[in-house]
C-alpha cells in the first residue's frame, strides 16, 4: 500500500502500520505484514470472534487494560498494539493450553498433520507442557457429505465451516450442535453437505476436523509438491496448487486470487485431476491402428505434414492453451480451423460472488482471441475434406472423456489424405487415426489460457507428460518445425513471446513470467505490474495470497527440498538450535 | 476414495401441522420483524403438535421459517427445555443447584430415583416418566424443588412427593396442581412498624429505615394468584405511566438517571444512562426495541419469577414508561422456558392490558403504538446475557455477541435496543407516581453512594444504591424468602434477625454467605456485617449482582459446594469462546477430583491459573462467573480443600451440609 491508500498509523510492537478506515488490528497488521495468529478469522467470513488467539494489549481501548481480540477491535489512529510481548505471550499461551485440554493430539495419524495451525501455534505460541489431568470429552466422527470426513475430538469450534455453507455456499448444510465443551459441527439426518463447493470446508478447516475424504489417508501433506496452475475444468480457472507426490496428482487446493475466485474452487474442479488418471486415457502412441513407440509415431506425423504440402485443416477445442492454438494456426496456414466445445454444464452462484462458470472450455476467451471468429470453421473444415484437398488432418482433442464432434465433421475426415489425431481418451466413436498421439491433461502441461472474465492465466505442468509421450504444445511444434515453419521447439515461454508480439491487440505487452501466479487480463500487459505471487505473507488485499487452507499450509513447497523439522522453541533452546537454523 | 464411516442416522418422519396449529404459526409470525425469531414459539408448537421436538418436527419448522434444517438442528441442541422423543408422558426434572442442595436436593433426587426406579436421563420402561436433572427453578426458597412438564412442585420431601404422584397417576391433568404455589414465608408486613431509631438525630438510620419500610415491590404478591388490573389500577397502578408518557422521553430518562436507579440483573449499571446511549433518529433510523430479560436463571435468584407471577401489571406499566423513553413500539418480555406459570400470567396480563388500552395502537393515549409480546426461553442459563437473549430471541442458538457495539446501537435486529431486567423495570412506575409515590420518595430511599467522585466514563463503583429492592435469601437460614427491603441494612441482620430470615436453621453457626448469586464471590462469618448495597457489598469483595443471597451454615463442605457450582457452569456455558468453553469444564474436573479425595496441591494453582487465563479473555463474562467463585472459595477456605488433598477424601464423606433436623414447612 502506497502512502496515498492509507488513512492514518498506528503502532504494532512499535512499527508504524497504515491502516484504513475501518480497518481491524488483524486485518492492517497482515496487510503491512505483521502477523497475529489467529483461527476463526477468515478474509472471506463474517468475524465470529471466538477462538480467541488473536487476543493482543492494546492502547484505546474499552475498558483499559483489557486484552482485545484483533480479528474484531478496530485499529484507531495513535493506537499501540502489543503483539509480541510478555502479556500478549501469556494470552496466547493461556489459549494454546485451552484449545488442548479436549484435543486428541493424535497427529503421528491426523491428516492434518504438518499444515495444521494448532500444532504450528503450539510451536510458535505453546507452552511445552500441559497441566490437563483429566478425562477428554469425546466427540463423534461423521462422514458429513461425499467429499468430507468430521472428526469431531479435533474440532476447535471455530465455525468457519459453518459460516462458509451459510454465507459463501449459501447452502446452510452444517451447523454447531451442542453447548459447552459439548458442542460440535453436524448436518441434519439426510441432509449431505454436498453443495458445490463443499471441499472449501475442509481447507478452511485450520485443523484436522473436516478432512477431504478424497485425498486424506493416502500421502502426508509435507511430502507433496506444489505447482501453481489454473483449474483447467470450466470457464472460471479458479487459482490453484496441485499438490503432488511421487509424479502423482493427490489433491487440488484452491489459492486466493480475488479476481477469479476469491479463496475457492469447486468439487468438480476438485476432483478433476482424476481424469488424468482414466483407463480411456490413451497412454501409448499407434499408427495406423498399432501401437508404436512415440518416436516412430511422430516421425510418422512429420512425414505426414511434409507430403501434405500446405494442405492442413485442423479441429481444436476450448481446451487448447494459446500457445497451441497460436501453433496450431500457424501449421494450418491459410486452412481453415474447426473449433469444438464441451458444452455448457451445471453453474452456481456463491453469495459473495465467486461463481462456477457455465461454459466448461476453460479457454473459449482464448480461442477467439487466438484464432478469432471461428464460427465458419467447421463448414470451411469440411468443404476442404468434402473437395478432397485436405493431405493432411490435424485433431486435437484435450477433451477428457473427448470432444463432441459433429457427425458431418467426423464422417468428412475420412476423406482426409492423413489424419492426426492427439487425444486425451479413446472414447467410441474417435476417428479412425494415422496417427494417434496421447495429448495431455492440463494438470500435465504449461502454457496460457483465458477464463471467462478475460484473464490470461498461466497452466503448469505438475507432473510429467503421460507414458513416452511429449506434451502437446511440443508436438505441434516438431510438426511446424517439419513444415519449415519455425527453426526449432521453444517453451510455452517462447511460445507465449511470439503470440504475444504477433497477435492481436489482446496480449500486447505480456510477459510469460510477469502472468505470475495471478494472471493477467486480456489487453492490459501494458498496464499491468508484475504480479507478486506474495506467498511469503498471507496478506489481504484485492489479488495477494491470503489462501483458503490453514495459516500453516505451505502450497508453495514445489522446489522445497530441505527438509523441515519443527521443534518446540523451549526444546529447541534445549538442543541449541535457535529458530531458523538446522 | 477412502471408505465411508459407518452411519446410523435418525429417521426423519415427516410431520405437517395442524390447520389450527398453522394460523398460530402465521399469528406468532407476525409478532417479530423477521421470520426467523418466530422459532422457539415455533419448536413449542411441536411439542404440542407431537409431543416432543423431533427431526420431523425440525424439519417442518425449518421449511416453514424459510430456514435450513441443520440451523434448527443447532438450534434445538444448544436448548435443554425442548420435550425429546424419548421423554415420557411426564419430564420430573429435580433441581439440583446449589440453594436446593443446601436444602437437601440430593437426598431427595436419590428418593425420586428410587421410587421412579430409574436414573437421572432414564425414561420408566411404560414410558410414564422421564427423571432428569435440572438447574436452579428460581424458587430456591422453597427447595428442594422439580418440575413436572415445566410447572414447578415446590417444598419438596419424600412423602409429599410420593403423594403427589399417587394423585398425578390418578389424575393426568394434575401435573400444573401446584401453580402459584403458595409461599411458606410470605414477607408482606413491615417487621416493625414502631421500631424506634437507635442512631443520634441527624443520621441515616438504615437499621430504621428498613424496620419501618413498607413492602413496595412484592406489596401486591402472595395472594396465591396475580393481582389483577383491578386490583392493580385500585392500588395506584398504572399512574406511573400515565404521567411519564406525558413527559417528553428525554426527561423521562433524565429522571431515570437522576433517580440513581442501577439495573436489576446483575450488573448493576446505571439505567437512565444506559438508556442515554440510545442513537437519535438522525444517527440510527428505523425501530427502537425495549427487551425484559426475564430469564432469571442466576442460581440463588427468584425475584423476578414472583414479581411476574404475582403481580404482572407492575412490570408491564414500567414497560410502557421505558418504552416510551427510548422511543419502542416493541417491547419483548424474554422469560426463561421453565417459567411455563409465569408465560401464562403475562400473557393473561398482557391481554387485560391490551383491553384497557395500555398496549395497542394507541398506547394510554400517548399518540404511539405500543406492543408487548412475551418470547419463551428454552433452558439455558447464557441467555440471561444480554447478547445471548437477544440471539435467543432471534431465532438463534444463545450466543452473546461481541460488544461493541453494544445492544443500545445495535442490539435486536440491528436496531438500538435496551435490555433491562424485570425488577429494573418494576421501579419506573414508583418513581413517575404510581402506588401514590414520588421520584423524591424513590431517591430517598437507600444509600446515596459512599464516597463522591464519581466516574461518568466508567460508571461503577460509588453510584449508591437507590430504590426498593427485593432479597433472595436461600440455604441455610430458618426462613429462606423474599425480602423487601431498602438497600442499607446490614446483611448479618438480615439473616440473622428473628423479624426477617430468623437465623440459621437448626441452632447452627453461620460459615459463609454469598450475597449476589452463584457467580460472585463468598463472604466469610466474620466478612458478612455489611450493609446491603453495591457499594458496600463491593469493598468487602463480593457484589450485589442479582441480589441472591445464600447462606452456607458451619456443615457445609465449600468443596462440595464449589463443585455444584463449577457443574452448573460447565454444563451452561455457551461453548464458543475457547478460553470459557474448555475451561469451565476443566476446573469442573479438577474440584471433582480433589472432592473424590484425589485432588493435588496443584490442583489449586491451577484452578487458579485457569480462571487468570480465562477472565477478561472472553466474548461475555460468564468466564469471571465460574473463575469467581472458584477463586474465592479457595481463598476463603482454603483449609478445607487443603484437607480434602491430605486426606485424600472428603473429611465429611461427600456430603455437601447436614441434613436438617426441623420439620420444614408445608406449602
Ligand atoms: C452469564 C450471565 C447471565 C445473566 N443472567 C441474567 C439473568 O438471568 N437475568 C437478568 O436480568 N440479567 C442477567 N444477566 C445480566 C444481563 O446481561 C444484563 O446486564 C441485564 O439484563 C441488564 O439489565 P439491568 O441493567 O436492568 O440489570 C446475566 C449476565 C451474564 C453475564
Ligand atoms: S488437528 Fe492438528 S494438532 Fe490435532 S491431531 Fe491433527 S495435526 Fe495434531
Ligand atoms: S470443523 Fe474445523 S472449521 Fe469447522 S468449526 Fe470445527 S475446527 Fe472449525
Ligand atoms: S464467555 Fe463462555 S458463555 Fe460467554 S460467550 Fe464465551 S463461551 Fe459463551
Ligand atoms: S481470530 Fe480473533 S478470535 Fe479467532
Ligand atoms: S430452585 Fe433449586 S437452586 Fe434455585
Amino acid at each position: 500500500m502506497t502512502d496515498t491508500e492509507h488513512d492514518f498509523t498506528f503502532a504494532i510492537d512499535g512499527k508504524s502500520i497504515p491502516a484504513r478506515k475501518g480497518d481491524t488490528i488483524l486485518k492492517a497488521g497482515l496487510r503491512a505484514g505483521v502477523f497475529i495468529p489467529h483461527y476463526c478469522w477468515h478474509p472471506g467470513l463474517t468475524v465470529a470472534g471466538n477462538c480467541r488467539i488473536c487476543l493482543v494489549h492494546a492502547t484505546k481501548t474499552m475498558p483499559p487494560g483489557k486484552p482485545v481480540i484483533a480479528c474484531a477491535t478496530q485499529a484507531v489512529e495513535g493506537m499501540e498494539v502489543e503483539s509480541d510481548g510478555p502479556r500478549t505471550k501469556a494470552l496466547r499461551e493461556g489459549v494454546m493450553e485451552f484449545l488442548l485440554v479436549n484435543h486428541p493430539l493424535d497427529c503421528p495419524v491426523c491428516d492434518q498433520a504438518g499444515e495444521c495451525d494448532l500444532q504450528q501455534y503450539s510451536f510458535d505460541y505453546g507452552r511445552a507442557t500441559s497441566r490437563f489431568h483429566e478425562p477428554k470429552t469425546q466427540r463423534p466422527r461423521k462422514d458429513l457429505g461425499p467429499l468430507i470426513r468430521f472428526v469431531g475430538n479435533r474440532c476447535i469450534v471455530c465455525t468457519r465451516c459453518v459460516r462458509f455453507c451459510e454465507e459463501v455456499a449459501g447452502t446452510g448444510e452444517l451447523g454447531v450442535v451442542g453447548r459447552g465443551a459439548m458442542s460440535w459441527i453436524d448436518t441434519f439426518p439426510g441432509v449431505q453437505l454436498d453443495n458445490p463447493l463443499s471441499g472449501c470446508v475442509a481447507d478452511l478447516c485450520p485443523v484436522g476436523a473436516l478432512l477431504d475424504r478424497d485425498s486424506m489417508h493416502t500421502t502426508r501433506v509435507w511430502l507433496l509438491r506444489g505447482t501453481e496452475s489454473a483449474c483447467g475444468r470450466c470457464a472460471t480457472g479458479c487459482n490453484i496448487n496441485v499438490e503432488t507426490w511421487n509424479d502423482q496428482v493427490r489433491r487440488l487446493t484452491p489459492r486466493e486470487n480475488q479476481a477469479v475466485n476469491r479463496w475457492w474452487m469447486c468439487d468438480e474442479g476438485r476432483l478433476s485431476y482424476k481424469e488424468a488418471q482414466a483407463p480411456t486415457r490413451v497412454r501409448r502412441a499407434r499408427v495406423d491402428g498399432r501401437e508404436a513407440s512415440f518416436l516412430d509415431a511422430l516421425t510418422r506425423a512429420t512425414d505426414e505434414v511434409r507430403k501434405a504440402q500446405g494442405g492442413v485443416v485442423a479441429l481444436t477445442t476450448g481446451f487448447a492453451t494459446n500457445e497451441e492454438l497460436f501453433t496450431l494456426k500457424a501449421l494450418v496456414g491459410k486452412g481453415p480451423i474447426a473449433v469444438a466445445y464441451a458444452p455448457d454444464g451445471s453453474t452456481f452462484k456463491a453469495r459473495d460472488g465467486f461463481e462456477i462458470s457455465r461454459d466448461k472450455n476453460p479457454n473459449r476467451k482464448g480461442v477467439e482471441a487466438v484464432l478469432g471468429a471461428t464460427d465458419a470453421g467447421e463448414a470451411a473444415v469440411i468443404a476442404a475434406l468434402e473437395a478432397g484437398k485436405v493431405g493432411l488432418a490435424i485433431v486435437h482433442d484435450g477433451v477428457p472423456g473427448g470432444a463432441p464432434w459433429s457427425p458431418t465433421l467426423l464422417a468428412a475426415l475420412k476423406k482426409a489424405a492423413a489424419l492426426l489425431v492427439l487425444a486425451h481418451d479413446d472414447v467410441p466413436g474417435a476417428p479412425a487415426a494415422t496417427v494417434l498421439l496421447p495429448a495431455m491433461h492440463w494438470t500435465e502441461k504449461e502454457g496460457t489460457v483465458v477464463n471467462g472474465g478475460g484473464r490470461v492465466q498461466r497452466l503448469r505442468a505438475a507432473v510429467p507428460p503421460t507414458g513416452d509421450a511429449r506434451v502437446d504444445l511440443e508436438v505441434l511444434q516438431e510438426l511446424a518445425r517439419a513444415a519449415a515453419l519455425q527453426p526449432r521447439v521453444l517453451s510455452a515461454a517462447g511460445v507465449f513471446r511470439k503470440l504475444a508480439a504477433a497477435a492481436p491487440l489482446s496480449f500486447d505487452g505480456m510477459d510469460y513470467n510477469g502472468l505470475g501466479a495471478l494472471g493477467v487480463p486480456l489487453g492490459e500487459g501494458r498496464a499491468a505490474r508484475p504480479a507478486s505471487n506474495g506467498r511469503a505473507l498471507p496478506v489481504v488485499d484485492a489479488r495477494t495470497g491470503y489462501e483458503a487452507g490453514p495459516v500453516s499450509r505451505a502450497p508453495g513447497r514445489a522446489g522445497d527440498e530441505q527438509v523441515r523439522v519443527s521443534v518446540h522453541r523451549e526444546s529447541a533452546v534445549g538442543y541449541g538450535t535457535p529458530r531458523g537454523d538446522l | 476414495m477412502a471408505t465411508a464411516l459407518p452411519t446410523a442416522e435418525p429417521t426423519v418422519v415427516e410431520r405437517s401441522f395442524s390447520p389450527a396449529a398453522e394460523a398460530e404459526l402465521q399469528a406468532i409470525v407476525k409478532k417479530y420483524p423477521e421470520k426467523r425469531a418466530a422459532l422457539l414459539p415455533a419448536l413449542r408448537i411441536c411439542e404440542r403438535e407431537f409431543g416432543c421436538v423431533d427431526h420431523g418436527g425440525m424439519k417442518l419448522v425449518a421449511e416453514k421459517l424459510d430456514l435450513t434444517p441443520a440451523y434448527v438442528l443447532g438450534t434445538v441442541s444448544f436448548y435443554t427445555h425442548f420435550r425429546r422423543p424419548s421423554d415420557g408422558t411426564f419430564v420430573i426434572e429435580v433441581c439440583r443447584t446449589l440453594p436446593c442442595a443446601l436444602r437437601g436436593a440430593d437426598d431427595f433426587a436419590k428418593h425420586v430415583s428410587r421410587k421412579l426406579g430409574i436414573q437421572p436421563g432414564e425414561t420408566t420402561k411404560d414410558g410414564r416418566f422421564t427423571l432428569k436433572n435440572a438447574e436452579c427453578m428460581a424458587a430456591c426458597d422453597k427447595a428442594p424443588v422439580a418440575q413436572v412438564n415445566g410447572y414447578n412442585w415446590e417444598l419438596l420431601d419424600p412423602k409429599t412427593f410420593d403423594e403427589l404422584l399417587d394423585q398425578l397417576m390418578k389424575d393426568p391433568g394434575s401435573f400444573n396442581l401446584r401453580k402459584g404455589c403458595k409461599d411458606p414465608y410470605p414477607w408482606t408486613q413491615p417487621a416493625e412498624p414502631t421500631a424506634q431509631r437507635t442512631k443520634p438525630e441527624g443520621e441515616r438510620d438504615y437499621e430504621h429505615e428498613a424496620l419501618t419500610h413498607e413492602p413496595q415491590l412484592l406489596r401486591r404478591c402472595y395472594k396465591g394468584r396475580p393481582a389483577t388490573y383491578a386490583e392493580y389500577v385500585a392500588d395506584g397502578g398504572y399512574k406511573g405511566s400515565k404521567a411519564a408518557v406525558a413527559i417528553p422521553p428525554a426527561k423521562v430518562t433524565e429522571m431515570v438517571k437522576d433517580s440513581g436507579l442501577r439495573g436489576r440483573g446483575g450488573a448493576g449499571f446505571l439505567t437512565g444512562m444506559k438508556w442515554g446511549f440510545i442513537p437519535s433518529t438522525e444517527q440510527v433510523p428505523g425501530n427502537r426495541y425495549l427487551v425484559i430479560n426475564a430469564d432469571e436463571s442466576e442460581p440463588g435468584t427468584f425475584k423476578d419469577r414472583k414479581l411476574m407471577e404475582d403481580d404482572p401489571h407492575l412490570l408491564l406499566e414500567g414497560i410502557v414508561i421505558a418504552s416510551h423513553a427510548i422511543g419502542a413500539n416493541d417491547a419483548y418480555i424474554y422469560i426463561r422456558g421453565e417459567m411455563v406459570y409465569g408465560a401464562e400470567v403475562l400473557e393473561q396480563a398482557i391481554a387485560e392490558a391490551y383491553k384497557n388500552g395500555v398496549f395497542g395502537p394507541d398506547a394510554l393515549g400517548f399518540g404511539k403504538r405500543l406492543d408487548c409480546v412475551v418470547h419463551r426461553g428454552a433452558g439455558a442459563y447464557i441467555c440471561g446475557e444480554e447478547t445471548a437473549l437477544l440471539s435467543s430471541l432471534e431465532g438463534g442458538r444463545g450466543y452473546p455477541r461481541l460488544k461493541p457495539p453494544f445492544p443500545a446501537i445495535k442490539g435486536a435486529w440491528g436496531q438500538p435496543t435496551i435490555v433491562n431486567n424485570v425488577e429494573t423495570i418494576a421501579n419506573l412506575p414508583y418513581m413517575f407516581g404510581a402506588f401514590g409515590k414520588s421520584l423524591d420518595w424513590y431517591k430517598g430511599l437507600g444509600t446515596p453512594g459512599l464516597a463522591p467522585g464519581v466516574d461518568p466514563k466508567w460508571p461503577r463503583g460509588r453510584l449508591g444504591s437507590r430504590g426498593p429492592k427485593v432479597w433472595c435469601v436461600s440455604g441455610h437460614v430458618n426462613r429462606p424468602g423474599l425480602y423487601d427491603v431498602p438497600f442499607g441494612l446490614s446483611l448479618k441482620q438480615l439473616i440473622m434477625d428473628p423479624r426477617y430470615c430468623g437465623g440459621i436453621r437448626d441452632g447452627r453457626k453461620l460459615k459463609g454467605i454469598v450475597p449476589g448469586g452463584s457467580s460472585f464471590q463468598v463472604l466469610k462469618a466474620d466478612e458478612v456485617d455489611v450493609a446491603l448495597c453495591y457499594d458496600a457489598i463491593a469493598d468487602a469483595g463480593s457484589s450485589v449482582g442479582s441480589a441472591a443471597i445464600f447462606v452456607f451454615d458451619d456443615s457445609t463442605c465449600m468443596v462440595n459446594a464449589l463443585w455444584n457450582v463449577l457443574r452448573f457452569y460447565a454444563h451452561e456455558s455457551c461453548g464458543q469462546c475457547t478460553p470459557c468453553r474448555e475451561g469451565s469444564g476443566w476446573m469442573e474436573r479438577i474440584v471433582a477430583r480433589i472432592e473424590q479425595g484425589m485432588g493435588t496441591m496443584e490442583d489449586l494453582a491451577t484452578i487458579d491459573a485457569i480462571a487468570d487465563q480465562a477472565c477478561g479473555k472472553t466474548i461475555c463474562v460468564f468466564a469471571e462467573a465460574f473463575s469467581w467463585p472458584a477463586q474465592s472459595y479457595i481463598k476463603q477456605f482454603k483449609d478445607e480443600f487443603v484437607a480434602h488433598i491430605k486426606q485424600r477424601r472428603c473429611p465429611q464423606g461427600g456430603r455437601l451440609c447436614a441434613p436438617s433436623t426441623t420439620a420444614r414447612p408445608k406449602a
